[in-house]
């Protein structure tokens, strides 16, 4: 949505939109340092410490110089004292170091467990067409890489950052105060660090795309040349073949000596200025020490605040550009947060007690996926209470629409559903997905036990429940045969059993929730005919009493269902029972049935 | 040749530049220890009331120095760095021209991604290990041991002790620590990707999720997942936030212990104020490598497991090659597969004795793919081969052109056995169409060219239009500049088909050798290119692999291949259906779903 709004606008506006909705973001960012105020105020705290100690350091070793040292005054009990604070203060920095860093890291590890999960159970309640308008990829992308991507800054840049800038302003505060213009004169040098690290940084980073864009290029050239190096040794090409990798290859090793070079600059560059400083500290203000308006301590402790001073100057210049790129993901991640459209409220609609009686109405319904294309063209039908219905017809003829308006994945453009007379959007969405249950055409088998697929982790269904249920799907067999049984761990998607055993299970577990309305859409194509009969006169039993609606694409199974509605192109174009639909002689489903007949022999 | 052998290859050729770079490590620390000294000389002279000239000069000389040492390092970092990169390259592009010297088997046995796993990652590993590690280790002993040179002439034997005692146990500490970390860090990726399956599978199963309303036990799940992968990272944390401190506390104790002991030395009128100051100068020094000398040691090791891994591949012997002595040979001989070349063998022009072929590695007991097949194919001749599915059509055409090592005196060609004409002719003179049809990530234009010498963009016209996809082509928006491939646009299975037997066909071969590489045509339009083909062949001796009798026809004669990989009949196409074999018991069987046969894809 956001991208979209900032294509509209002009250039100018733009980077001043763009701009404050950065710093909405950050500022979005920086409130989830609220969920844990403790952790947040101690790690703030040690990190001051650690910037305490820092700075009293030098001042230890400068007293030391001052007082006892240059004026050779050995008051060994003095500087004992002094050797000993020096050890507390390098055992506090070490010490508040150590703390501040785990702390910050459980805190940053909080605060992303926190946006994790918020974003996870947020997904979960995003109604299909959510689903439908982002490819898994994308939204695997938002739950994983781009919460990385903030661990970054929480884990790191926040804290670093008001930390070395306390660091920084602590320092140049002590500076001053041991000397007004030597502090001067070194904060002149602050700004030329501080642009040679963007400046280098900025360098740096394009380079470093570039390496990334031309490695992954050499990478797929490999990963396409080891695939089809049959075809390179077919026509006799693997000279220029080689030929053309080792361009790529070259290319890389001048853009990686590049990178050398760059690498090799950072570090040595800000040593050697801070050296260059402290020689040029010493011809411009020695003369003072002489004068006796400067101590030797205080010139002692500027060096070595100089080398402390610009490493976190480098560090934060640093940081920004990673700040830049985890900003974007921040986005990313909040524009789902922030999607409400398109989410179900399973907590809305008032009715929510007692068993269904399982009739239920479409009154002219009318429903597309997208704008204008309708899947659903005015259908108008009723399933009594204990009716057994089929829906028949072609692919995309609409038959799992109709499935997905029972359940509520979405709502009609048009038209009306009623569920034992009341408007399905009456009731509570967790309560009439309970009582009715779905067995589909996909199966999916989740990561966990056999029993957790069936039970689906709900505590009112007992042990005793869920095998009944398995032995209704008739899978309580092949599940007792395994070692482990019901403890079974499923391999990923369930690759270790059958796609009919996969079937039975979802069977099992559809059963297990003891719905008063079951529907099956073609969940029995992949079992083969034997089970499947078994499979079918359990069911009857099972569902005697009760609505059942089936989808499927042998018509075999349905047969003995009291009412068949045959579907083509969104619309119902024949209902009745198999006797009178075949007793029509040019009915649609007497074609499709001898078709099918044919077909299976 | 083993991953050793090519290093001191390229090391004969660059040492200088690794040898230059090792004596600038020493140089640049020199110059860096030398910063410190000269700041002490700096405080003493104006402690003293030296002139401001003698401290100026003094601290010109700092400059200098850590001008020099800053240079330095870059230098060395520059050459030596640069030297791993090239090592890599050099390796790289060795790594590439290995494998394209090896056969179908490599390929069978290594999956793609192992093979680019050791072409980016073991390659980057080696550079590492002489880059980093190597160096890294070198660079950490010489600074060490300056600094300690230097404390040693300014504050004594024993406070260069004291200072370089603690080395030997931070180091054995980090060492010890690091199995632990990356066990740690370990634990951190399984609890990552333990997350993003539970995202993958929820995303996949969703339908199922709100089916049963269980939106909350997905989000506890996940919940538990996350939480564990905070744990692991706070326990990583806890071990690596170790080493920092630690050093710094042990130094900072080494600086106390100096305190006192220094400033006894200095009543003792054994040490100046200089000396005094330049202690913490030098132990600043050492504190940098001690961090990064762990690190190198496991990059060390990394790097010799990578050149291990590599050799695994860079020994790999490839099981198709040209004998010794055959290129020699070979210059001396006017070749008999140039086009124009009048030949004794042109009825014979490939000759099959008795061929039988099983492939390497598979058990004994396996009958072989093919059988006893002896057949002369004669110069200019269209042969069709049909057969049921995995009779070995596919493998008898992968033969001709050896993908496979082929035994001795079973197949000539131009009367000479195919191990006496070296892979390079043998595969130029034939242009053959695999039923995979491969396309690389470039033009069409250039996926038909291939490389081809003195082909011109109206040949490749030429050959598009001989298999009927010019016009495909140039209805695209870019035309012949279309991108194919994993990273283009996506073509239909016919016209990937087409392209890649234009690419054969603009090349001129004197053999074509077609794998069933029209089978995502429908069988009429199989036939019009099949019939159109026979224009450009120009005298071209063609082999057709088809499971289409249809197509079989237009051919001059059909070789029959039964199901156990030998030859059932061969003749004209007249003479076999008249015969009432095999061939029309194939043809009945078609005539009957030919509309089956049409949808059916590639045969496997």
């Amino acid at each position: 949505m956001s991208e979209k709004q900032t294509e509209k606008l002009p250039d100018g506006r733009m980077s001043e939109y763009v701009e404050k909705k950065r710093r909405r973001t950050l500022l979005r960012l920086l409130k989830y340092f609220g969920f844990s105020k403790g952790k947040t105020a101690l790690a703030l705290l040690f990190a001051m410490l650690v910037n305490i100690s820092q700075i009293a350091q030098p001042l230890v070793v400068r007293l030391l110089i001052d007082d006892y040292l240059a004026p050779a005054n050995f008051d060994f009990a003095a500087i004992s004292v002094l050797a000993a604070a020096y050890i507390a203060v390098t055992l506090l920095s070490g010490v508040s170091g150590y703390v501040q860093q785990v702390t910050l890291t459980s805190l940053g590890q909080h605060i992303l467990h926190k946006l994790r999960t918020d974003l996870f159970s947020h997904i979960q309640h995003l109604g299909m067409r959510f689903f439908d308008k982002n490819a898994s990829g994308r939204i695997l992308t938002r739950v994983t890489s781009d919460i990385d991507e903030l661990q970054e800054l929480y884990a790191n840049i926040f804290i670093m950052a008001i930390r070395e800038g306390i660091l920084i302003i602590g320092m140049l505060i002590t500076m001053f105060a041991l000397d007004a213009g030597l502090a001067l004169w070194c904060m002149a040098s602050v700004p030329v660090i501080a642009a040679i690290t963007v400046l280098y940084r900025t360098i740096a980073r394009r380079t470093f795309i570039r390496v990334k864009t031309l490695l992954s290029r050499i990478n797929g050239f490999l990963a396409e040349h080891v695939t089809g190096m049959r075809v390179v040794q077919i026509f006799n090409r693997e000279r220029k073949k080689l030929d053309v990798y080792t361009e790529m290859n070259d290319e890389y090793y001048r853009l990686g000596l590049m990178q050398v070079i760059l690498n090799s600059l950072s570090n040595p560059l800000i040593t050697m200025i801070s050296n260059l400083m402290i020689a040029l500290l010493i011809g411009a203000f020695g003369k003072r020490v002489g004068l006796g308006t400067l101590n030797i301590g205080i010139l002692y402790a500027f060096t070595a605040y100089i080398r402390q001073l610009f490493e976190p100057i480098a560090q934060l210049s640093e940081q920004l550009t990673t700040a830049q790129s985890a900003l974007i993901s921040a986005d990313r991640v909040f524009d789902i947060l922030d999607n409400t459209e398109d989410e179900e409220d399973l907590e809305s609609g008032e009715i929510r007690a007692g068993s269904l009686l399982g009739r239920i109405e479409f009154r002219n319904v009318w429903f597309a996926y997208n704008d204008g294309e309708w899947v659903l063209r005015d259908v108008s039908f009723v399933i009594e209470p204990g009716e057994h219905a089929a829906f028949v017809g072609a692919t995309g003829s609409g038959k799992t629409t109709v499935m997905s308006l029972i359940s509520r994945y979405y709502i009609p453009q048009k038209g009306e559903i009623l569920i034992d007379g009341i408007d399905i959007s009456r009731y509570n969405l967790k309560y009439l997905r309970k009582e009715l249950s779905i067995v589909m055409q996909s199966v999916f088998l989740f990561s966990g036990d056999i029993a957790y697929n069936i039970t689906l982790g709900r505590e009112d269904i007992s042990r005793e429940e869920m095998i009944a249920a398995a032995k209704a799907a008739n899978c309580d067999a092949f599940i007792q045969a395994l070692h482990d049984g019901y403890e079974h761990q499923v391999a990923e998607r369930g690759s270790d059993f059958s796609l009919g055993q996969r079937q039975l299970i979802s069977f099992a577990r559809a059963l297990a929730s003891k719905p008063s309305l079951l529907a099956l859409d073609e969940a029995t194509a992949s079992i083969d005919t034997e089970t499947e009969r078994t499979l079918q006169s359990r069911l009857e039993d099972y569902a005697r009493g009760k609505t059942l609606v089936i989808i499927a694409h042998r018509l075999s199974t349905v047969v003995d269902s009291d009412v068949i509605f045959v579907m083509n192109h969104g619309q119902i174009i024949e209902r009745g029972d198999h006797a009178s639909l075949m007793a029509q002689k040019d009915s649609a489903y007497r074609k499709l049935y001898t078709l099918s007949i044919r077909g299976s022999d | 040749m083993p991953t050793k052998t090519h290093l001191f290859a390229y090391f004969r050729r660059n040492w200088f530049r690794y040898l230059i770079g090792i004596v600038l490590v020493f140089a640049s620390t020199w110059f860096a220890a030398q910063v410190p000294r000269l700041l002490g000389e700096a405080i003493d002279l104006l402690r003293d009331g030296e002139p401001m000239s003698a401290v100026r000069f003094a601290a010109l000389l700092l400059a200098l120095a850590a001008f020099a040492a800053f240079a330095f390092r870059f230098l060395w970092r520059y050459l030596v760095l640069g030297f791993c990169r090239g090592a890599e390259t050099y390796m790289r592009r060795v790594f590439f021209a290995h494998l394209e010297t090896l056969s179908a088997d490599f390929y069978i046995k290594y999956n793609t991604g192992d093979i680019i796993t050791r072409g980016i990652s073991d390659i980057n590993g080696i550079r590492r290990m002489f880059g980093g590690a190597g160096v890294g280790i070198l660079n950490a002993l010489v600074t060490f041991a300056l600094a300690a040179y230097n404390m040693f002439n300014a504050s004594g034997p024993v406070m260069a002790g004291i200072a370089i005692a603690p080395i030997p146990f931070l180091l054995i500490f980090i060492m010890k620590l690091r199995p632990h970390l990356k066990a740690r860090q370990s634990d951190i990726r399984a609890a990552t990707s333990a997350m993003a399956s539970k995202v993958q599978e929820n995303l996949t199963g969703i339908r199922v999720v709100k089916a049963f309303a269980r939106e909350e036990g997905e989000s506890e799940r996940f919940e538990k997942l996350s939480r564990g992968k905070w744990a692991s990272e706070v326990r990583r944390v806890k071990l690596a936030a170790l080493v920092g401190p630690i050093i710094q506390i042990v130094y900072g104790a080494v600086f106390t212990v100096f305190i006192v002991y220094g400033s006894r030395r200095m009543a003792a009128g054994l040490m100046s104020l200089g000396d005094f100051t330049a202690f913490n100068g030098y132990i600043l020094m050492m504190i940098g490598p001690i961090g990064m000398i762990g690190g190198a040691i496991g990059e060390w090791q990394t790097g010799l497991a990578s050149i291990a891994r590599l050799d695994e591949m860079l020994l790999y012997k490839p099981s198709v090659a040209d004998r010794a002595g055959l290129a020699e040979e070979w210059a001396e001989r006017k070749n008999p597969l140039a086009a124009g070349v009048a030949s004794d063998a042109a009825d014979r022009w490939i000759s099959l004795r008795n061929l039988t072929f099983s492939y390497p590695g598979v058990p004994a007991e396996t009958p072989p793919v093919l059988q006893n097949i002896s057949v002369d194919i004669v110069r200019g001749e269209t042969l069709a081969i049909t057969g049921p599915t995995g009779c070995g059509k596919s493998t008898l055409l992968s033969l001709l052109s050896r993908l496979w090592a082929v035994p001795e005196g079973e197949i000539a060609v131009a009367g000479l056995d195919v191990n006496d004409i070296p892979l390079n002719a043998l595969r130029d003179a034939i242009g053959y169409v695999p039923q995979d049809n491969f396309l690389f990530s470039d033009s069409i234009l250039e996926n038909i060219r291939f490389f081809a010498d003195g082909v011109t963009d109206d040949d490749v016209f030429d050959a598009a239009r001989a298999v009927s996809v010019h016009d495909n082509i140039t209805e695209f928006a870019r035309g012949y500049e279309t991108t194919v491939g994993e990273r283009g646009v996506t073509l239909s299975g016919g016209q990937m088909q087409r392209i890649a037997i234009a690419r054969a066909l603009v090349r001129r071969p004197r053999i074509l050798l077609l794998d069933d590489c029209l089978s995502a045509v429908d069988a009429e339009t199989e036939r019009a290119i099949l019939s159109g083909l026979r224009g450009y062949l120009d005298g071209a001796t063609a082999i057709i692999v088809t499971h289409r009798v249809a197509a079989a026809a237009l051919a001059d004669r059909v070789l029959v291949l039964n199901e156990q990989g030998g030859v059932a009949e061969l003749g004209t196409y007249d003479e076999l259906m008249a015969k009432r074999g095999a061939l029309f018991a194939l043809a009945e069987l078609q005539a009957g779903a030919e509309s089956e046969i049409t949808g059916e894809g590639a045969e496997q």
